[in-house]
């Protein structure tokens, strides 16, 4: 399954400094327009978001792997998590039309 | 993990996306000006790690259709946003009004740019005929092209004299190309701008004589005089009538801002004393001009 950003989803990606660790800390903000509450996700859920609304074809693989993690150990969470922004539509399943098989996937 | 504080870039630039989807679903013909609006080489710094980025706005701005004016803030209204101050509320051009909303920040409603003296229709019409698009937080927003942002920017930056201004003009006058600068000067030909142009360059004295040269004298001047400012603007109107209402205008208190000052309405007394200061303050600014004048 891949996914998109819906067209009336503000989002803005940043990175800041976290004092003392030597990291960047990933944060993501999002508004549903026009009347959406602003909210923000940090750390794993702005990952799961980044990495879902880039296009990735096998989002919890990604997600392991950035964060360091066999994948069945954080499979459960992350598609808890995705369904949780689809059906907040901060994220909508993007359905691409396959030339090959002629087919929507 | 997910919780509600945003900085103050962050909101500048969802108020421009809510404005954006607020106008697209009102037919509202507006552009965004400004800020996150401006293009990658204009009004950014650098900061304290190198990077260059945008400068930070306090709020969003917008350029409106002035004919849309009054159906934007219907709209505004009902998506709950509130206005604060109304256009003659704020500068002496009554250029901008300004909105606020609880969950994101404010919004400058501008009916036309001080500095373009073309009428605001025809001058919005021409901005938008050539305008560009630009993406602001996600979310693909009408901005004027290049050229006519490097020119707003030195008309604003006209009126400012202060540093960043300075820097505003070097990026997007000093530091373009000839052509580039032709540019400017056609578009500010077309818009009637010429003398805020030349203000904001240097090179006003080339139009001693024009009509508002008196005005961006004093706008562009680091040294104002109450005296002189007030003039230039009673001068600056087109017709006689409009002068004294301005002049009028300029020395009254104006009662909202007194409310937003003192933290509540402002009671009988408090705008008492406020006419009777300024009635003081005004006349000796008139008598002192009209003086100065006289000797002139």
């Amino acid at each position: 399954m891949r996914y998109r950003v819906p067209r009336r989803v503000a989002h803005l990606v940043t990175e800041s400094d976290v004092a003392d660790s030597g990291s960047d800390a990933l944060r993501v903000s999002l508004l549903s327009l026009p009347d959406g509450v602003p909210l923000a996700l940090t750390e794993t859920a702005a990952l799961i978001w980044v990495i879902a609304a880039e296009g990735s074809e096998n989002v919890v693989e990604d997600v392991a792997r950035n964060a360091h993690q066999p994948v069945e150990a954080v499979r459960n969470d992350v598609e808890a998590f995705l369904r949780d922004l689809v059906g907040r539509r901060l994220l909508e399943p993007h359905h691409d039309w396959d030339q090959t098989t002629g087919r929507v996937s | 993990m997910l919780h509600l504080v945003l900085s103050q870039a962050e909101a500048v630039a969802f108020t421009h996306a809510m404005a954006q989807a607020i106008a697209e679903d009102h037919d509202v013909d507006l552009l965004h000006i400004k800020g996150p609006a401006s293009h990658m080489s204009l009004g950014r710094v650098s900061a304290a790690d190198g990077r260059i980025e945008v400068r930070q706005s306090i709020d969003a701005d917008i350029l409106v259709r002035p004919s849309h004016v009054d159906r934007l803030a219907k709209a505004l209204t009902g998506h709950g946003w509130r206005r604060h101050f109304d256009f003659d509320d704020g500068s002496a051009f009554g250029h901008a009004a300004t909105w606020g909303n609880d969950k994101i920040g404010y919004l400058d409603v501008h009916r036309f740019f001080p500095g373009i003296e073309l009428d605001p229709s025809s001058a919005f019409e021409l901005l938008w005929r050539y305008r560009d698009r630009q993406s602001i937080a996600g979310i693909s927003c009408d901005v004027p092209n290049l050229t006519a942002q490097r020119l707003i920017m030195i008309l604003h930056a006209a009126r400012g004299g202060r540093p960043r201004d300075a820097a505003d003009i070097e990026s997007a006058w000093h530091a373009v190309t000839d052509a580039e600068r032709d540019a400017v000067e056609a578009l500010a030909g077309k818009l009637r701008a010429r003398v805020a142009l030349y203000a904001g360059t240097g090179r006003l004295d080339e139009l001693v004589g024009e009509h508002s040269y008196l005005l961006w004298r004093e706008l562009s001047s680091p040294t104002q005089s109450l005296a002189s400012m007030w003039w230039a603007r009673v001068r600056a109107e087109p017709t006689l009538a409009s002068g004294v209402r301005k002049g009028i205008h300029l020395v009254l208190p104006n009662t909202r801002r007194m409310e937003t000052w003192l933290g509540r309405r402002p009671t009988w007394r408090d705008v008492a004393i406020a006419y009777v200061s300024r009635i003081r303050l005004g006349g000796r600014a008139i008598r002192a001009a009209l003086t100065g004048r006289r000797r002139a």
